[in-house]
Protein backbone atom coordinates (compact mmCIF):
# COMPACT_ATOMS: atom_id res chain seq x y z
CA UNK A 1 0.00 0.00 0.00
CA UNK A 2 2.95 2.47 1.32
CA UNK A 3 5.12 1.68 -1.80
CA UNK A 4 1.44 2.22 -4.48
CA UNK A 5 1.64 5.34 -2.54
CA UNK A 6 5.08 6.33 -3.41
CA UNK A 7 4.45 5.44 -6.81
CA UNK A 8 1.76 7.39 -7.28
CA UNK A 9 3.52 10.52 -5.87
CA UNK A 10 6.91 9.97 -7.89
CA UNK A 11 4.37 10.43 -10.92
CA UNK A 12 2.63 12.89 -10.05
CA UNK A 13 6.01 14.91 -9.41
CA UNK A 14 7.16 13.53 -12.72
CA UNK A 15 4.20 15.25 -14.47
CA UNK A 16 4.24 17.90 -12.40
CA UNK A 17 7.63 19.19 -12.99
CA UNK A 18 7.88 17.67 -17.06
CA UNK A 19 4.75 19.07 -17.79
CA UNK A 20 5.28 22.86 -16.38
CA UNK A 21 8.59 22.66 -18.13
CA UNK A 22 6.67 21.63 -21.17
CA UNK A 23 4.27 24.46 -20.96
CA UNK A 24 6.82 27.13 -20.24
CA UNK A 25 9.07 25.91 -23.26
CA UNK A 26 5.78 26.16 -25.06
CA UNK A 27 4.71 29.22 -23.78
CA UNK A 28 7.95 30.92 -24.90
CA UNK A 29 7.83 29.49 -28.25
CA UNK A 30 4.52 31.14 -28.99
CA UNK A 31 6.29 34.42 -28.09
CA UNK A 32 8.80 33.81 -30.47
CA UNK A 33 8.80 31.51 -33.20
CA UNK A 34 5.71 33.67 -34.76
CA UNK A 35 7.96 36.60 -35.00
CA UNK A 36 10.69 34.76 -36.04
CA UNK A 37 8.70 34.06 -38.62
CA UNK A 38 7.86 36.92 -39.35
CA UNK A 39 11.25 38.77 -39.11
CA UNK A 40 12.72 38.69 -43.08
CA UNK A 41 9.17 38.02 -44.84
CA UNK A 42 7.96 40.91 -43.57
CA UNK A 43 9.07 43.37 -46.30
CA UNK A 44 7.87 41.27 -48.67
CA UNK A 45 4.35 40.44 -47.50
CA UNK A 46 4.09 44.52 -47.16
CA UNK A 47 5.28 45.36 -50.72
CA UNK A 48 2.52 42.31 -51.52
CA UNK A 49 -0.32 44.06 -50.03
CA UNK A 50 0.46 47.85 -51.20
CA UNK A 51 0.54 46.55 -54.80
CA UNK A 52 -2.78 44.55 -53.79
CA UNK A 53 -4.62 47.53 -52.34
CA UNK A 54 -3.52 49.87 -55.21
CA UNK A 55 -5.07 47.61 -57.83
CA UNK A 56 -7.99 47.28 -55.43
CA UNK A 57 -8.10 50.90 -55.42
CA UNK A 58 -8.17 51.30 -58.97
CA UNK A 59 -10.61 48.35 -59.46
CA UNK A 60 -13.17 50.36 -57.42
CA UNK A 61 -12.57 53.19 -59.39
CA UNK A 62 -13.55 51.82 -62.55
CA UNK A 63 -15.81 49.17 -61.82
CA UNK A 64 -19.85 49.57 -61.62
CA UNK A 65 -22.70 47.26 -61.63
CA UNK A 66 -22.66 47.33 -65.44
CA UNK A 67 -19.38 46.18 -65.81
CA UNK A 68 -18.65 42.12 -66.27
CA UNK A 69 -15.41 40.63 -65.30
CA UNK A 70 -13.13 38.38 -67.43
CA UNK A 71 -10.10 37.24 -66.04
CA UNK A 72 -7.48 35.85 -68.79
CA UNK A 73 -5.81 32.57 -67.06
CA UNK A 74 -2.57 34.29 -67.76
CA UNK A 75 -2.90 37.06 -65.67
CA UNK A 76 -0.64 36.68 -62.47
CA UNK A 77 -3.55 38.69 -60.56
CA UNK A 78 -6.46 36.95 -62.31
CA UNK A 79 -8.32 35.29 -59.43
CA UNK A 80 -7.54 38.51 -57.18
CA UNK A 81 -9.06 41.18 -59.68
CA UNK A 82 -12.03 38.89 -59.09
CA UNK A 83 -12.07 39.14 -55.71
CA UNK A 84 -11.51 43.19 -55.70
CA UNK A 85 -14.02 43.70 -58.15
CA UNK A 86 -16.64 41.92 -56.20
CA UNK A 87 -19.20 42.64 -55.24
CA UNK A 88 -19.05 45.91 -57.43
CA UNK A 89 -18.62 43.99 -60.73
CA UNK A 90 -20.75 41.38 -61.93
CA UNK A 91 -18.83 38.56 -62.42
CA UNK A 92 -19.33 35.93 -64.99
CA UNK A 93 -18.13 32.18 -65.81
CA UNK A 94 -15.11 31.80 -67.87
CA UNK A 95 -17.40 30.67 -70.83
CA UNK A 96 -18.64 34.61 -70.97
CA UNK A 97 -15.12 35.88 -73.19
CA UNK A 98 -17.40 38.18 -75.20
CA UNK A 99 -17.50 40.02 -71.54
CA UNK A 100 -14.43 41.61 -71.09
CA UNK A 101 -13.92 44.26 -69.12
CA UNK A 102 -10.93 44.18 -66.79
CA UNK A 103 -7.95 43.02 -67.44
CA UNK A 104 -4.51 42.91 -65.49
CA UNK A 105 -1.25 43.54 -66.86
CA UNK A 106 2.37 43.66 -65.59
CA UNK A 107 3.32 47.50 -66.40
CA UNK A 108 2.95 50.61 -64.75
CA UNK A 109 0.63 51.43 -62.28
CA UNK A 110 0.83 49.27 -58.59
CA UNK A 111 4.21 48.43 -58.67
CA UNK A 112 4.27 46.08 -61.56
CA UNK A 113 0.65 45.49 -62.40
CA UNK A 114 -2.05 48.26 -64.32
CA UNK A 115 -5.62 47.89 -64.68
CA UNK A 116 -7.36 48.66 -68.01
CA UNK A 117 -10.91 49.12 -68.18
CA UNK A 118 -12.45 48.24 -71.53
CA UNK A 119 -16.75 48.71 -70.90
CA UNK A 120 -18.47 46.93 -74.26
CA UNK B 1 -11.39 53.63 -38.02
CA UNK B 2 -9.67 49.98 -37.22
CA UNK B 3 -9.51 50.38 -33.56
CA UNK B 4 -13.04 51.86 -33.23
CA UNK B 5 -14.21 48.91 -35.08
CA UNK B 6 -12.72 46.88 -33.22
CA UNK B 7 -13.55 48.04 -29.90
CA UNK B 8 -17.33 48.29 -31.23
CA UNK B 9 -16.70 44.68 -32.22
CA UNK B 10 -15.78 43.45 -28.47
CA UNK B 11 -18.08 46.09 -26.56
CA UNK B 12 -21.32 44.29 -28.54
CA UNK B 13 -20.71 41.38 -26.54
CA UNK B 14 -19.38 42.75 -23.50
CA UNK B 15 -22.72 42.96 -21.94
CA UNK B 16 -24.15 39.22 -22.66
CA UNK B 17 -20.53 38.05 -22.20
CA UNK B 18 -20.59 39.58 -18.42
CA UNK B 19 -23.47 37.85 -17.51
CA UNK B 20 -22.43 34.55 -18.67
CA UNK B 21 -19.24 34.53 -16.95
CA UNK B 22 -19.32 37.86 -14.76
CA UNK B 23 -16.85 40.53 -15.38
CA UNK B 24 -13.09 40.25 -15.95
CA UNK B 25 -11.15 38.56 -18.24
CA UNK B 26 -13.43 35.43 -19.24
CA UNK B 27 -15.87 38.28 -20.53
CA UNK B 28 -13.51 39.99 -22.20
CA UNK B 29 -11.79 36.68 -24.34
CA UNK B 30 -15.75 35.30 -24.57
CA UNK B 31 -17.23 38.62 -25.94
CA UNK B 32 -15.85 38.65 -29.54
CA UNK B 33 -16.60 34.97 -30.37
CA UNK B 34 -20.41 36.02 -29.00
CA UNK B 35 -20.28 38.86 -31.43
CA UNK B 36 -19.05 36.02 -33.90
CA UNK B 37 -21.79 33.29 -33.63
CA UNK B 38 -24.44 36.25 -33.73
CA UNK B 39 -22.95 37.68 -36.64
CA UNK B 40 -22.78 33.86 -38.15
CA UNK B 41 -26.72 33.32 -37.53
CA UNK B 42 -27.50 36.53 -38.42
CA UNK B 43 -25.48 36.20 -41.94
CA UNK B 44 -27.41 33.03 -42.45
CA UNK B 45 -30.63 34.36 -41.41
CA UNK B 46 -29.68 37.32 -44.11
CA UNK B 47 -28.77 34.48 -47.15
CA UNK B 48 -32.31 32.79 -46.26
CA UNK B 49 -34.53 35.67 -46.61
CA UNK B 50 -32.17 37.70 -49.52
CA UNK B 51 -31.66 40.64 -46.55
CA UNK B 52 -29.10 42.26 -45.61
CA UNK B 53 -27.05 41.00 -42.58
CA UNK B 54 -26.45 44.42 -40.49
CA UNK B 55 -30.18 44.50 -39.78
CA UNK B 56 -30.68 41.30 -38.11
CA UNK B 57 -27.21 41.75 -36.42
CA UNK B 58 -28.29 44.70 -34.48
CA UNK B 59 -31.63 43.24 -33.92
CA UNK B 60 -29.72 39.93 -32.21
CA UNK B 61 -27.08 41.93 -30.85
CA UNK B 62 -29.66 44.73 -29.05
CA UNK B 63 -32.22 41.67 -27.84
CA UNK B 64 -28.63 39.60 -26.12
CA UNK B 65 -27.61 42.75 -24.44
CA UNK B 66 -31.36 43.12 -23.09
CA UNK B 67 -31.11 40.11 -21.83
CA UNK B 68 -27.62 39.77 -20.74
CA UNK B 69 -27.94 43.35 -18.79
CA UNK B 70 -31.05 42.42 -16.72
CA UNK B 71 -29.59 39.18 -15.90
CA UNK B 72 -26.20 40.65 -15.10
CA UNK B 73 -26.50 41.90 -11.28
CA UNK B 74 -27.95 38.52 -10.25
CA UNK B 75 -25.21 36.45 -11.74
CA UNK B 76 -22.53 38.54 -11.27
CA UNK B 77 -23.25 38.66 -7.22
CA UNK B 78 -23.60 34.62 -7.45
CA UNK B 79 -20.15 34.20 -9.92
CA UNK B 80 -18.53 37.21 -7.27
CA UNK B 81 -18.47 34.42 -4.23
CA UNK B 82 -15.21 33.18 -3.30
CA UNK B 83 -13.66 34.08 -6.46
CA UNK B 84 -9.69 34.73 -6.58
CA UNK B 85 -9.30 38.53 -7.25
CA UNK B 86 -5.55 38.69 -7.98
CA UNK B 87 -5.33 39.71 -11.25
CA UNK B 88 -3.34 36.59 -12.47
CA UNK B 89 -6.56 35.79 -15.06
CA UNK B 90 -5.01 39.45 -16.69
CA UNK B 91 -1.60 38.02 -16.43
CA UNK B 92 -2.78 35.22 -18.92
CA UNK B 93 -4.88 37.50 -20.76
CA UNK B 94 -2.38 39.85 -21.71
CA UNK B 95 -0.07 36.45 -22.34
CA UNK B 96 -2.39 34.87 -25.30
CA UNK B 97 -2.87 38.19 -26.56
CA UNK B 98 0.92 39.42 -27.35
CA UNK B 99 0.57 37.94 -30.58
CA UNK B 100 -1.58 40.91 -31.90
CA UNK B 101 1.80 42.30 -32.22
CA UNK B 102 2.05 40.57 -35.80
CA UNK B 103 -0.43 42.64 -36.84
CA UNK B 104 1.73 45.26 -37.75
CA UNK B 105 2.00 43.45 -40.94
CA UNK B 106 -0.67 43.46 -43.20
CA UNK B 107 -0.56 39.44 -44.03
CA UNK B 108 -3.72 38.38 -45.88
CA UNK B 109 -2.81 34.86 -47.06
CA UNK B 110 -5.26 32.56 -50.09
CA UNK B 111 -7.50 31.26 -47.86
CA UNK B 112 -8.02 34.96 -46.04
CA UNK B 113 -9.29 36.61 -49.06
CA UNK B 114 -10.38 34.24 -51.67
CA UNK B 115 -12.63 32.43 -49.23
CA UNK B 116 -13.29 34.37 -46.07
CA UNK B 117 -13.07 37.81 -47.19
CA UNK B 118 -14.45 37.04 -50.80
CA UNK B 119 -17.11 35.82 -48.84
CA UNK B 120 -17.30 38.62 -46.67
CA UNK B 121 -17.96 40.94 -49.93
CA UNK B 122 -20.97 39.13 -50.89
CA UNK B 123 -22.64 39.25 -47.65
CA UNK B 124 -21.48 42.83 -47.41
CA UNK B 125 -23.56 43.45 -50.31
CA UNK B 126 -26.79 41.49 -49.15
CA UNK B 127 -27.96 38.13 -48.52
CA UNK B 128 -29.35 37.94 -52.33
CA UNK B 129 -25.98 38.34 -53.67
CA UNK B 130 -24.60 35.80 -51.41
CA UNK B 131 -26.85 33.76 -52.88
CA UNK B 132 -26.14 34.28 -56.59
CA UNK B 133 -22.33 34.33 -56.17
CA UNK B 134 -22.53 30.93 -54.24
CA UNK B 135 -24.66 29.91 -57.54
CA UNK B 136 -22.17 31.49 -59.63
CA UNK B 137 -19.14 28.97 -61.03
CA UNK B 138 -16.93 31.54 -61.61
CA UNK B 139 -16.62 31.75 -57.90
CA UNK B 140 -16.22 27.98 -57.57
CA UNK B 141 -12.24 28.17 -56.32
CA UNK B 142 -13.74 29.96 -53.24
CA UNK B 143 -15.77 27.17 -51.17
CA UNK B 144 -18.74 28.69 -51.50
CA UNK B 145 -20.04 26.33 -48.75
CA UNK B 146 -17.99 26.93 -46.31
CA UNK B 147 -19.32 28.29 -43.14
CA UNK B 148 -20.21 32.05 -42.37
CA UNK B 149 -18.77 33.17 -39.33
CA UNK B 150 -15.32 35.23 -40.32
CA UNK B 151 -16.86 36.47 -43.50
CA UNK B 152 -19.88 37.73 -41.44
CA UNK B 153 -17.98 39.54 -38.81
CA UNK B 154 -16.45 41.09 -41.69
CA UNK B 155 -18.92 42.46 -43.52
CA UNK B 156 -20.33 43.56 -40.38
CA UNK B 157 -17.25 45.25 -39.75
CA UNK B 158 -16.63 46.91 -43.20
CA UNK B 159 -20.32 47.70 -42.56
CA UNK B 160 -19.52 49.89 -39.42
CA UNK B 161 -16.21 51.00 -41.33
CA UNK B 162 -18.32 51.91 -44.97
CA UNK B 163 -16.33 50.39 -47.20
CA UNK B 164 -14.10 47.20 -47.79
CA UNK B 165 -10.95 47.11 -45.31
CA UNK B 166 -9.00 44.20 -45.78
CA UNK B 167 -6.81 45.37 -43.07
CA UNK B 168 -9.85 45.39 -40.64
CA UNK B 169 -11.30 42.09 -40.87
CA UNK B 170 -7.22 40.77 -40.52
CA UNK B 171 -7.54 42.44 -36.89
CA UNK B 172 -11.19 41.30 -36.18
CA UNK B 173 -10.13 37.41 -37.13
CA UNK B 174 -6.93 37.80 -35.01
CA UNK B 175 -9.06 39.19 -32.22
CA UNK B 176 -11.36 36.68 -32.30
CA UNK B 177 -8.35 34.18 -32.33
CA UNK B 178 -7.15 35.33 -29.32
CA UNK B 179 -10.39 35.41 -27.56
CA UNK B 180 -10.95 31.92 -28.13
CA UNK B 181 -7.25 30.95 -26.86
CA UNK B 182 -7.88 33.21 -23.59
CA UNK B 183 -11.10 30.86 -23.02
CA UNK B 184 -9.03 28.08 -23.05
CA UNK B 185 -6.35 29.45 -20.69
CA UNK B 186 -8.58 31.14 -17.95
CA UNK B 187 -10.25 27.67 -18.13
CA UNK B 188 -7.19 25.86 -17.77
CA UNK B 189 -6.28 28.32 -15.18
CA UNK B 190 -9.44 27.57 -13.51
CA UNK B 191 -8.33 24.00 -13.04
CA UNK B 192 -6.22 24.93 -10.66
CA UNK B 193 -7.17 26.95 -8.15
CA UNK B 194 -4.67 26.89 -4.99
CA UNK B 195 -1.65 26.68 -7.28
CA UNK B 196 0.47 29.78 -6.94
CA UNK B 197 -0.15 32.88 -9.46
CA UNK B 198 2.71 31.92 -11.52
CA UNK B 199 2.31 28.24 -12.15
CA UNK B 200 -1.76 28.90 -12.69
CA UNK B 201 -0.34 31.44 -15.34
CA UNK B 202 1.89 29.50 -16.97
CA UNK B 203 -0.75 26.82 -17.23
CA UNK B 204 -2.88 28.16 -18.43
CA UNK B 205 -1.01 30.55 -20.72
CA UNK B 206 1.28 27.54 -21.75
CA UNK B 207 -1.61 25.72 -23.94
CA UNK B 208 -2.82 28.59 -25.26
CA UNK B 209 0.68 30.29 -26.55
CA UNK B 210 1.92 26.73 -27.74
CA UNK B 211 -1.02 26.33 -30.14
CA UNK B 212 0.62 30.06 -31.34
CA UNK B 213 3.63 28.50 -31.67
CA UNK B 214 2.72 25.31 -33.45
CA UNK B 215 0.53 27.57 -35.80
CA UNK B 216 2.63 30.38 -36.44
CA UNK B 217 1.53 33.35 -38.12
CA UNK B 218 -1.79 31.59 -38.67
CA UNK B 219 -2.65 33.74 -35.41
CA UNK B 220 -3.13 36.93 -37.59
CA UNK B 221 -2.86 36.23 -41.08
CA UNK B 222 -6.72 35.88 -41.26
CA UNK B 223 -7.08 32.44 -41.67
CA UNK B 224 -9.68 30.28 -39.83
CA UNK B 225 -7.78 27.40 -38.60
CA UNK B 226 -7.01 28.16 -35.70
CA UNK B 227 -9.74 30.25 -34.87
CA UNK B 228 -12.15 26.87 -35.21
CA UNK B 229 -9.58 24.90 -33.11
CA UNK B 230 -9.21 27.27 -30.42
CA UNK B 231 -12.99 27.60 -30.23
CA UNK B 232 -13.19 24.27 -30.04
CA UNK B 233 -10.59 23.58 -27.55
CA UNK B 234 -12.61 26.46 -25.37
CA UNK B 235 -16.01 24.43 -26.00
CA UNK B 236 -13.48 20.97 -24.89
CA UNK B 237 -12.20 22.35 -21.39
CA UNK B 238 -15.86 23.92 -20.31
CA UNK B 239 -17.72 21.22 -21.72
CA UNK B 240 -15.51 18.12 -20.85
CA UNK B 241 -12.89 18.75 -18.54
CA UNK B 242 -13.56 21.73 -16.09
CA UNK B 243 -16.18 19.52 -13.63
CA UNK B 244 -19.59 19.42 -14.27
CA UNK B 245 -21.83 22.18 -12.17
CA UNK B 246 -24.39 19.69 -10.61
CA UNK B 247 -22.10 16.85 -10.22
CA UNK B 248 -23.27 14.85 -6.87
CA UNK B 249 -20.61 15.26 -4.77
CA UNK B 250 -18.08 16.29 -7.41
CA UNK B 251 -14.90 18.64 -6.98
CA UNK B 252 -15.73 22.28 -6.19
CA UNK B 253 -13.48 24.69 -7.79
CA UNK B 254 -14.44 28.30 -9.22
CA UNK B 255 -15.85 27.78 -12.64
CA UNK B 256 -18.08 24.99 -11.15
CA UNK B 257 -21.71 27.00 -12.43
CA UNK B 258 -24.42 26.81 -15.00
CA UNK B 259 -23.08 29.48 -17.23
CA UNK B 260 -19.59 27.00 -17.55
CA UNK B 261 -22.18 25.62 -20.11
CA UNK B 262 -23.40 28.41 -21.90
CA UNK B 263 -19.58 29.38 -22.21
CA UNK B 264 -19.11 25.92 -23.88
CA UNK B 265 -21.61 25.83 -26.63
CA UNK B 266 -21.29 29.15 -27.52
CA UNK B 267 -17.55 28.36 -27.93
CA UNK B 268 -18.50 25.42 -29.14
CA UNK B 269 -21.11 27.05 -32.42
CA UNK B 270 -18.11 29.42 -33.10
CA UNK B 271 -16.13 26.18 -33.86
CA UNK B 272 -19.23 25.29 -35.70
CA UNK B 273 -20.12 28.03 -37.49
CA UNK B 274 -16.51 28.93 -38.95
CA UNK B 275 -14.94 26.36 -40.69
CA UNK B 276 -16.34 22.37 -41.85
CA UNK B 277 -14.08 21.10 -39.73
CA UNK B 278 -14.85 22.29 -36.75
CA UNK B 279 -18.98 21.70 -37.87
CA UNK B 280 -17.63 17.57 -37.49
CA UNK B 281 -15.62 18.33 -34.57
CA UNK B 282 -18.70 19.89 -32.60
CA UNK B 283 -21.18 17.32 -32.98
CA UNK B 284 -18.00 15.00 -31.68
CA UNK B 285 -17.46 17.64 -28.44
CA UNK B 286 -21.46 17.74 -28.29
CA UNK B 287 -21.92 14.23 -28.11
CA UNK B 288 -19.44 13.65 -25.70
CA UNK B 289 -20.99 16.76 -23.56
CA UNK B 290 -24.64 15.32 -23.35
CA UNK B 291 -23.07 12.03 -22.54
CA UNK B 292 -21.58 13.11 -19.93
CA UNK B 293 -24.03 15.44 -18.50
CA UNK B 294 -27.09 14.28 -18.82
CA UNK B 295 -27.41 11.75 -16.21
CA UNK B 296 -27.29 15.19 -13.65
CA UNK B 297 -29.32 17.38 -15.95
CA UNK B 298 -31.77 16.38 -17.82
CA UNK B 299 -32.32 19.75 -19.77
CA UNK B 300 -28.79 18.50 -21.12
CA UNK B 301 -31.03 16.32 -24.10
CA UNK B 302 -32.83 19.70 -25.08
CA UNK B 303 -29.91 21.98 -25.05
CA UNK B 304 -27.81 19.26 -26.63
CA UNK B 305 -30.76 18.88 -29.68
CA UNK B 306 -30.95 22.52 -29.87
CA UNK B 307 -27.19 23.29 -30.03
CA UNK B 308 -27.17 20.28 -33.06
CA UNK B 309 -29.89 21.46 -34.77
CA UNK B 310 -27.94 25.09 -34.83
CA UNK B 311 -25.05 23.56 -35.74
CA UNK B 312 -25.57 21.85 -38.89
CA UNK B 313 -28.11 24.35 -40.18
CA UNK B 314 -25.73 26.08 -42.12
CA UNK B 315 -24.64 22.84 -44.26
CA UNK B 316 -28.33 22.00 -44.61
CA UNK B 317 -29.32 25.20 -45.75
CA UNK B 318 -25.95 25.99 -48.26
CA UNK B 319 -26.43 23.25 -49.80
CA UNK B 320 -30.18 23.55 -50.49
CA UNK B 321 -29.42 26.69 -51.95
CA UNK B 322 -27.63 25.08 -54.71
CA UNK B 323 -23.84 26.63 -53.68
CA UNK B 324 -21.66 24.95 -55.79
CA UNK B 325 -19.01 22.23 -54.30
CA UNK B 326 -15.33 23.05 -54.83
CA UNK B 327 -13.80 20.60 -56.95
CA UNK B 328 -11.14 20.38 -59.34
CA UNK B 329 -11.73 17.64 -61.63
CA UNK B 330 -9.79 18.34 -64.43
CA UNK B 331 -6.87 18.49 -62.76
CA UNK B 332 -6.58 15.10 -60.64
CA UNK B 333 -3.64 13.83 -60.66
CA UNK B 334 -2.82 9.98 -59.06
CA UNK B 335 -5.07 7.71 -57.83
CA UNK B 336 -9.03 8.45 -57.56
CA UNK B 337 -10.50 5.55 -56.33
CA UNK B 338 -10.94 5.84 -52.64
CA UNK B 339 -9.00 2.46 -51.61
CA UNK B 340 -6.19 4.18 -54.18
CA UNK B 341 -6.16 7.53 -52.14
CA UNK B 342 -6.37 5.77 -48.71
CA UNK B 343 -2.43 4.89 -48.45
CA UNK B 344 -0.93 8.77 -50.29
CA UNK B 345 -3.37 10.40 -47.28
CA UNK B 346 -1.83 8.37 -43.77
CA UNK B 347 1.96 9.01 -45.59
CA UNK B 348 1.01 12.80 -46.47
CA UNK B 349 -0.44 13.47 -43.08
CA UNK B 350 2.95 11.41 -41.00
CA UNK B 351 5.08 13.63 -43.36
CA UNK B 352 3.57 16.88 -43.49
CA UNK B 353 2.63 16.81 -39.75
CA UNK B 354 4.53 18.90 -38.19
CA UNK B 355 7.23 17.71 -35.76
CA UNK B 356 6.06 19.44 -32.94
CA UNK B 357 3.02 17.40 -32.60
CA UNK B 358 4.71 14.52 -32.42
CA UNK B 359 6.51 15.37 -29.77
CA UNK B 360 3.80 16.71 -27.96
CA UNK B 361 1.48 13.56 -29.34
CA UNK B 362 4.37 11.57 -27.67
CA UNK B 363 4.50 13.65 -24.68
CA UNK B 364 0.87 13.74 -24.35
CA UNK B 365 0.82 10.15 -24.26
CA UNK B 366 3.43 9.89 -21.75
CA UNK B 367 1.74 12.84 -19.30
CA UNK B 368 -1.78 10.85 -19.82
CA UNK B 369 -0.21 7.41 -18.34
CA UNK B 370 1.63 9.47 -15.29
CA UNK B 371 -1.67 11.34 -14.90
CA UNK B 372 -3.70 8.24 -15.02
CA UNK B 373 -1.45 6.68 -11.93
CA UNK B 374 -0.64 9.26 -10.14
CA UNK B 375 -4.07 11.44 -9.90
CA UNK B 376 -6.26 8.14 -9.83
CA UNK B 377 -8.91 10.39 -7.87
CA UNK B 378 -8.87 13.74 -10.34
CA UNK B 379 -9.66 11.84 -13.33
CA UNK B 380 -13.24 12.82 -13.59
CA UNK B 381 -11.51 16.28 -14.49
CA UNK B 382 -8.64 15.66 -16.61
CA UNK B 383 -11.07 14.15 -19.15
CA UNK B 384 -7.81 12.61 -21.16
CA UNK B 385 -10.22 10.05 -22.74
CA UNK B 386 -12.68 12.28 -23.89
CA UNK B 387 -10.13 14.53 -25.46
CA UNK B 388 -8.17 11.68 -27.29
CA UNK B 389 -11.49 10.45 -28.42
CA UNK B 390 -12.35 14.34 -30.23
CA UNK B 391 -9.11 14.31 -31.12
CA UNK B 392 -8.91 10.86 -32.77
CA UNK B 393 -12.76 11.70 -34.59
CA UNK B 394 -11.67 14.85 -35.73
CA UNK B 395 -8.01 13.04 -37.44
CA UNK B 396 -10.44 10.53 -39.18
CA UNK B 397 -13.03 12.51 -40.04
CA UNK B 398 -10.35 14.54 -41.63
CA UNK B 399 -8.98 11.69 -43.45
CA UNK B 400 -11.87 10.82 -44.39
CA UNK B 401 -12.31 14.22 -46.34
CA UNK B 402 -8.78 13.85 -47.79
CA UNK B 403 -9.85 10.52 -48.99
CA UNK B 404 -13.23 10.79 -50.40
CA UNK B 405 -12.94 14.31 -52.19
CA UNK B 406 -12.54 14.98 -55.69
CA UNK B 407 -9.92 16.84 -55.95
CA UNK B 408 -6.11 16.29 -56.93
CA UNK B 409 -4.72 14.26 -53.46
CA UNK B 410 -1.36 15.68 -53.81
CA UNK B 411 -1.74 18.94 -54.35
CA UNK B 412 -4.82 19.38 -52.10
CA UNK B 413 -2.64 17.33 -48.99
CA UNK B 414 0.23 19.73 -49.76
CA UNK B 415 -1.94 22.93 -49.44
CA UNK B 416 -3.80 22.26 -46.60
CA UNK B 417 -2.18 19.63 -43.90
CA UNK B 418 -0.24 21.82 -42.11
CA UNK B 419 -3.41 23.63 -41.59
CA UNK B 420 -6.04 21.39 -40.77
CA UNK B 421 -3.31 19.11 -38.41
CA UNK B 422 -3.52 22.54 -36.11
CA UNK B 423 -7.04 21.34 -34.60
CA UNK B 424 -5.36 18.03 -33.14
CA UNK B 425 -2.04 19.72 -31.73
CA UNK B 426 -4.16 21.88 -30.14
CA UNK B 427 -6.38 19.01 -28.38
CA UNK B 428 -3.30 17.44 -27.18
CA UNK B 429 -2.06 20.23 -25.33
CA UNK B 430 -5.13 21.16 -23.51
CA UNK B 431 -5.04 17.38 -22.67
CA UNK B 432 -1.41 17.87 -21.18
CA UNK B 433 -1.95 21.25 -19.79
CA UNK B 434 -5.25 20.04 -17.97
CA UNK B 435 -2.99 16.97 -16.28
CA UNK B 436 -0.26 19.34 -15.50
CA UNK B 437 -2.60 21.83 -13.63
CA UNK B 438 -4.44 18.89 -11.56
CA UNK B 439 -1.44 17.87 -11.00
CA UNK B 440 -0.26 21.03 -8.87
CA UNK B 441 -3.46 20.23 -6.61
CA UNK B 442 -2.82 19.71 -2.67
CA UNK B 443 -2.25 16.08 -2.37
CA UNK B 444 -5.25 16.00 0.26
CA UNK B 445 -9.18 15.20 0.20
CA UNK B 446 -9.91 18.79 1.31
CA UNK B 447 -10.10 19.80 -1.95
CA UNK B 448 -13.30 17.81 -2.50
CA UNK B 449 -12.18 15.89 -5.34
CA UNK B 450 -14.08 12.89 -4.88
CA UNK B 451 -12.55 8.87 -5.67
CA UNK B 452 -15.14 8.08 -8.81
CA UNK B 453 -14.69 10.19 -11.98
CA UNK B 454 -17.68 12.64 -12.68
CA UNK B 455 -18.80 11.78 -15.96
Amino acid sequence: MASSRRFRAIARVTLLVTGTLLLAGLAALGLVRPLRQLHGQASTIRADYTRLACLERAVHRRVDRHDRVYVTPDVQYGQRLVEMATPWARVVPDQARSTVVLRVAAGDECAGARVVSTRR
Amino acid sequence: MTVVAIGAFVLCGMVPAAALAGWGPRALCLAPLLVGVVAAFSGEVAILTETALWPWALVALAAANTIGARRLRAVAGAQGRGRRRDGTEWVIVAAVATPLVLLVVPELSWDARSIWLLHGRWLWAGGAFFREAARNPAFVFSHSTYPPLISSVAALGWTLAGHVDLRLAQALVAVLNVGALGLIALGIAELAPRSPAWRRALVGSGAALGAVALSGRMVSNGYADLTWAAAAGAAIVSLLVLPAPRAPGGPRVEAARPALWAVGLLALLAAATTKDEGTVTALIVLGLAWSRHWRTDRGWTVVSVATALGIIAWPVMIRALGALEWTYPATITGPRSITGRFGPTLRALASTTHWLLLVTGGIALCIAALGAIGLRERRGLGSTLQIWIVTSGYLCALALSYITAKTDLAWHLDNSVDRTIIAAELFLLVDIAAWVALAGWPETRSAGATDRPTR
